[in-house]
């Protein structure tokens, strides 16, 4: 059974912007949106500045407790820690902001007016990438003086460029892992705690805290499966200079890959996540 | 022309029962049991019936949310399915639901973002926007965060955000829950508008007395089937024969239907319950007269408070309690 | 139950994850001297019970703190929270009663989660150790549900009440010595960790199940506890008939 098709009367007068300039649409109303939501929770944000100090000590010195005291100022162990806090960023913008994306958006109940539209499900649920890529900067800038403060110790950067370079790409890695862990999300609704331990074993295996040359084979194995090892090593290598596992060039080939894979899974995870959520009727579910 | 058409359309949804601590049961619940309809270009078409009957589901089906077990429908010729991209860019929807925004938005900023989703020219959008909440009467409060709103001025919004890209095609979930009667009347005023405009629209209510005055069809639908189609006055002359009197009474006893419904001669009986007062309205469908005063007789020997009865002529309402069979849902 | 049997095992588990990722990087940093080293900085020499020891408070002294306050917040988030808070026998008990269950849940859940590692050690806990540890904890779990209710109380004022669990949290954490002894801190800050009732339990426990010393007199510590319990928890139910009182004037109950 067919009825007559009459065309979408939709291009009249301009009334929608095409192509190329929808996806800017997109892009700006994703963006805009997240940053007026973002520094509406003023509360957080200076949650976020008085905690991240106390969490950084929190988790450090249990650590410098296997140093001897006199090393406890130690410039390359503490620039070691900097950067693994930074990363703890990173995996955490993976797994907590593109990976709770469309689990957030269910239980606001917009879901389903999002998915009444035809804009782009990646740009969709990949908007926290602006307001995390900004988060990101800010905080850095704050840990090098809360560094400063804490130990008395300067961050080194070597190559400041390369280092933004690396974090960004790292920023979209993380981006196309959440967009795969979101699957797991919808699955199994509160995963919270499920989060926090794989956001501990992803911080354990990824070498974050030391080069991965120290592991004992079988684990530095593990580690070289972890995407975020090379993000941890490279970052190191543009800041500090210090010797990736495997060659530079080809680690950085790796990310860019991992970058585009990951991506691409994650964009045929969202739209398998749309379908099975309307067979199943779980688009407006809690 | 036909503008949206459905064929046997089928939804079984899978729930978990939750018993006690660790028990689980799957079970089925079988939503849309093989409906099917048609939809002409222009006309406002009603979907009546109980709470849970399928109304929901199928307007979630026809605007894409929800893919159907079995069946097809059609939308602008567009296949809902196949073809939901299509489908998508002609419809405006409104579900029935106070969430859907987000709260640290400005009931503006929700609109623009959603308008902006719909790949809308800013231009455009803006001046759509601002037409939109005057009308709705929203315009005052256009730039309060959400999480202010009341119900009915979600709503509201919820109706706008329908209108956005002003669609040619609108499905309407219970567009006057929760809305005080100046408001409910507002967006009846603007549905019956968006018809002289030539939209086609397929709303859903429990208001007997909107579907009534808004449309030109109505389909009842009771457990997942339709069970009447036709224009409210064809649905009436099912009870145009019959008899009916409205009892409005102070609160109820329990039983007091059944047994004005074990008297012979009753056809039907339904109780309708005032939210906001403890009146209480008992419709009896019957086929003369003649079984009134056995009826005052029950009433009498039960010491129910009676403020009046009234013969009344069939309304739609009373098609809903003849052919549902059962007590009506709570009313606006 | 079996909703949340996730929860109770990443409760359970958690110490234990920790524990590891501690050790592993503190061995790996550390390299051949980080027994000594650790040995040197703390006066244990062993760092797995002290790690696994301390996680297990923690995770107990969180889930106090946030429960209270956490439920609401979730409730609010579902829309149900006006509605309980129309019946008339709810309001301040719901919650209260509510942590007194799951402070006798965190006492369970202490003991399973050392067990193992003492299991391992083959040096169980003796009856009566098991009774002193598990009065400390109910009795160091109380102030912290008063706590946890001010940030009840806050809740129904702030809607970003995370961000102030986020906080108290932190503040707690840094100051109980769940990984690391005080005596790392200024003089100033150990005295001000007293306020903080976890770094009493800490200290307690560590001396109850790694120094097997029970015969200790914990008279002081237990006056401390119950002086605590009586600050936080008559500030808490303060603060929370305030807020009550002021959001019902603003009708604030329900918006998220
Ligand atoms: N996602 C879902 N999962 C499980 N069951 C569902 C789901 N959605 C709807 N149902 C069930 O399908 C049936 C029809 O629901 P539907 O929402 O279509 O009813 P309705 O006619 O809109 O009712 P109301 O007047 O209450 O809005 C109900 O029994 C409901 O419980
Ligand atoms: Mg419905």
């Amino acid at each position: 059974m067919q009825l007559e098709k009459t065309e979408n009367s939709q291009s009249i007068n301009g009334k929608y912007l095409k192509g190329i300039m929808s996806i800017f649409l997109e892009l700006y109303a994703t963006a805009s949106r997240g940053y007026k939501i973002y520094f509406r929770y003023t509360a957080w944000f200076i949650a976020d500045l008085i905690t991240t100090p106390i969490w950084i000590l929190v988790f450090l010195l249990p650590i410098l407790m296997f140093l001897p005291k006199e090393q406890w100022n130690n410039p390359t162990t503490i620039n070691f820690f900097f950067w693994a806090m930074v990363m703890w960023d990173i995996v955490g913008a993976g797994l907590w902001s593109f990976g709770q994306a469309i689990r957030r958006e269910q239980q606001t109940g917009t879901l389903e007016f999002l998915f009444l539209t035809n804009a782009n499900r990646i740009i969709m649920f990949t908007r926290s990438i602006f307001t995390r890529g900004l988060e990101l900067t800010i905080m850095f800038a704050y840990m090098v003086i809360v560094f400063k403060l804490l130990f008395g110790v300067d961050i080194i950067l070597r190559n400041i460029l390369g280092v933004i370079f690396i974090l960004t790409l790292g920023l979209l890695i993380a981006m196309g892992f959440g967009e795969i862990y979101g699957a797991l999300v919808l699955r199994f609704k509160n995963i919270g705690p499920v989060t926090n331990i794989l956001e501990f074993v992803i911080l354990g295996i990824s070498g974050i805290f030391f080069p991965i040359s120290r592991l004992p084979d079988q684990i530095r194995l593990i580690s070289l499966l972890s995407p975020f090892t090379y993000i941890a090593e490279m970052t190191r290598y543009m800041a500090m200079g210090i010797e990736t596992y495997l060659d530079p060039g080809f680690e950085l080939i790796l990310m860019i890959l991992m970058a585009i894979i990951f991506n691409a899974i994650g964009f045929v995870t969202i739209l398998y996540i749309e379908k099975n959520l309307k067979k199943t009727g779980k688009l407006g579910a809690y | 022309m036909e503008k949206i058409k459905a064929e046997n359309l089928r939804k079984i949804f899978i729930t978990k029962e939750r018993r006690g601590i660790f028990k689980g049961e799957k079970r089925k619940v079988e939503a849309l049991k093989g409906i099917s309809f048609a939809i002409n270009k222009g006309e406002i078409f009603g979907l009546l019936g109980p709470n849970g009957a399928g109304k929901t589901t199928t307007i979630k089906i026809l605007s894409t949310l929800l893919l159907p077990d079995d069946g097809d429908a059609w939308v602008n010729g567009y296949h809902v399915v196949k073809e939901a991209n299509k489908v998508r860019e002609i419809i405006g929807v409104s579900l029935y639901s106070d969430r859907g925004f987000y709260w640290k938005l400005t009931g503006y900023e929700n609109l623009m973002y959603f308008a902006y989703l719909y790949h809308l020219n800013p231009e455009y959008a803006k001046k759509r926007i601002k037409y939109l909440l005057d009308i709705l009467e929203l315009s005052k409060d256009a730039d309060r965060l959400v999480e202010e709103y009341s119900t009915g001025m979600k709503s509201k919004l919820n109706f706008a955000r329908a209108l956005i890209h002003d669609p040619e095609i609108i499905f309407l979930d219970e567009p006057t829950i929760g809305l005080d009667p100046n408001s409910a009347r507002k967006i009846r005023e603007i549905i019956r508008d968006l018809k002289k405009e030539g939209k086609t629209i397929l709303l859903t209510t429990h208001n007997m007395y909107e579907a009534d005055i808004l449309c030109d069809r109505i389909a009842i639908i009771n457990k997942g089937k339709i069970i009447a189609l036709g224009t409210p006055n064809e649905l009436k002359s099912v009870v145009e024969k019959d008899r009916v009197i409205e009892i409005q009474i102070y609160g109820i006893l329990n039983g007091l239907t059944d047994k004005i419904r074990k008297i012979n001669g009753v056809k039907r009986v339904g109780l309708i319950q005032e939210e906001k007062s403890l009146k209480n309205r008992i419709k009896v469908i019957m086929e003369s007269d003649d079984v009134v005063p056995e009826v005052l007789r029950i009433l009498v020997s039960e010491k129910i408070k009676v403020e009046s009865i009234k013969s009344v002529e069939p309304s739609l309402e009373d098609v809903f309690v003849y052919l549902t069979g059962e007590r009506l849902e709570k009313e606006e | 139950m079996s909703r949340y049997i996730g929860n109770w095992i990443m409760i359970i588990t958690l110490p234990y994850m920790l524990a590891g990722i501690f050790l592993g990087v503190g061995y790996a940093v550390g390299g051949k001297n980080a027994s000594i080293n650790f040995y040197k900085n703390t006066g244990i020499s062993d760092p797995a019970l002290y790690s696994i020891l301390g996680g297990a408070i923690m995770i107990a002294t969180m889930i106090i703190l946030e429960n209270t306050g956490g439920y609401i917040r979730e409730e609010q988030l579902i829309g149900t929270f006006e509605l309980h808070y129309l019946t008339p026998n709810s309001t301040l008990q719901i919650w209260f009663f509510h942590i007194l269950p799951i402070a006798t849940i965190m006492i369970g859940i202490f003991s399973i989660t050392i067990t193992p590692i003492l299991l391992f050690k083959g040096n169980l806990l003796s009856f009566s150790e098991w009774l002193i540890a598990a009065t400390v904890i109910f009795l160091s779990l109380m102030p912290l549900a008063g706590i946890g209710l001010v940030i009840a109380a806050l809740t129904v004022r702030f809607k970003e009440v995370w961000a102030i669990v986020n906080v108290i949290n932190s503040v707690i954490t840094l100051l109980s010595g769940f990984y690391y002894p005080l005596e790392i801190f200024p003089e100033m800050v150990q005295t001000i960790a007293l306020l903080v009732p976890s770094s009493t339990a800490v200290k307690i426990l560590r001396t109850i199940i790694q120094h097997r010393y029970t015969s200790l007199n914990f008279g002081p510590q237990i006056i401390l506890f119950l002086v605590l319990s009586m600050i936080y928890l008559s500030s808490g139910y303060i603060t929370y008939k305030r807020w009550e009182n002021a959001a019902r004037k603003n009708g604030e109950l329900s918006k998220y």
